[in-house]
């Protein structure tokens, strides 16, 4: 992608689809566990992929350790979803999803419960968000299962979905934060540069329909 | 009829004025947050008011309560990609006209508009 194509790239309409996307995952999680998700304005951010790999993984996630729940897609547009969690908020986690705090008979340990409800939370949030912007887009993508790691910390390897041949990946980053359990995450969708003059067109036709 | 737009996307701004209805005499200003609204919403007296939730520097329900307490007949419409259930309820009980999810409907805004309308003839006769 050259500078020209950077100025053509309209990301304040890209924001607008994603704060929709978000708000649609977050009802959805909502109405499913009744659940608050505070929601933060989108930012997006245009990264070389050799730098977001390395240096960059600060600039998208903040310095820490993280549990991370990652779906590849791939369609007109593709990339990676990625529903981001600080380390170690295990037990608040299954607490949001259970309504109760794990008890101590649990036969499993907490981690593995903590993998399996950050899945599901991924399957929600990550799925309604990115079918919205799919439905806002008129595309449809196809997803690989979720997976789930813990403990990342500058692992740029998360990003190996957008290829070799992209120079830049565009990252668009919402903040939330479930208020009752004073949990924050992110859901972060970076897409490969190929697909720039597809979403280009995709996001003027978006604005075109009204 | 003075329509304020509250939005912080210029996107989201520009969706909205594409879909109000066009045969109908609108003065349409902008505001892209609380710090420029509050002026406006002032001196501009707006007969309707588009409001954001999801805003930087001030949230959008916060806004809504200072509109209102400027003027506790202003009838805001809430519109907002944030549409779980416990905010529509907060919009709602601090006294919002309507909340409507983004992207906004032409034929919603459109009815507001008309209902607007029709209350300002009755109450002026």
């Amino acid at each position: 992608m050259d500078s020209a194509n950077q100025s053509t790239f309209d990301s304040d309409i890209l924001q607008e689809v994603m704060n929709i996307a978000f708000g649609a995952a977050a009802a959805e999680l909502s109405e499913l566990i009744d659940i608050f998700v505070r929601m933060e304005v989108p930012v997006i951010k245009i990264l070389e992929l050799d730098n977001l790999k390395t240096d960059s993984f600060y600039t998208v996630f903040g310095r820490g350790r993280y549990s991370v729940v990652k779906q590849d897609y791939w369609g007109d547009f593709q990339g990676s979803a990625l529903l981001v969690f600080p380390e170690g908020r295990g037990t608040d986690l299954i607490t949001i999803l259970n309504g109760a705090p794990p008890g101590d008979d649990t036969q499993v340990s907490i981690s593995n419960v903590e993998d399996g409800v950050l899945l599901e939370l991924g399957n929600i949030l990550i799925g309604a968000c990115v079918a919205k912007i799919c439905e806002l887009l008129k595309t449809v993508v196809s997803f690989r299962p979720p997976t789930v790691k813990s403990g990342i910390g500058t692992d740029g390897s998360i990003f190996d979905s957008l290829g070799d041949s992209s120079q830049y990946a565009i990252v668009m980053k919402t903040t939330f934060e479930f208020s009752e359990r004073n949990v924050e995450g992110s859901i972060v969708i970076v897409t490969s540069d190929v697909s720039m003059s597809w979403l280009d067109k995709a996001l003027h036709g978006f604005l075109e329909s009204f | 009829m003075r329509i304020l737009i509250v939005d912080d996307s210029p996107i989201a701004r520009m969706i909205l004025k594409k879909i109000l209805p066009k045969d109908i005499n609108l003065d349409i200003e902008e505001a892209e947050g609380w710090k420029d609204a509050q002026d406006l919403f002032r001196e501009f007296k707006p007969q309707l008011t588009f409001l954001d939730l999801t805003m930087p520097e001030k949230n959008g329900l916060e806004v809504l309560e200072e509109f209102l307490k400027i003027s506790p007949d202003a009838r805001v419409v809430v519109v907002s990609a944030d549409r779980q259930k416990q905010v529509i309820a907060q919009c709602m009980e601090l006294g919002c006209l309507a909340f409507l999810p983004k992207p906004p409907i032409a034929e919603k805004i459109r009815e507001i508009i008309e209902m607007i309308g029709e209350m300002d003839r009755e109450f002026h006769g």
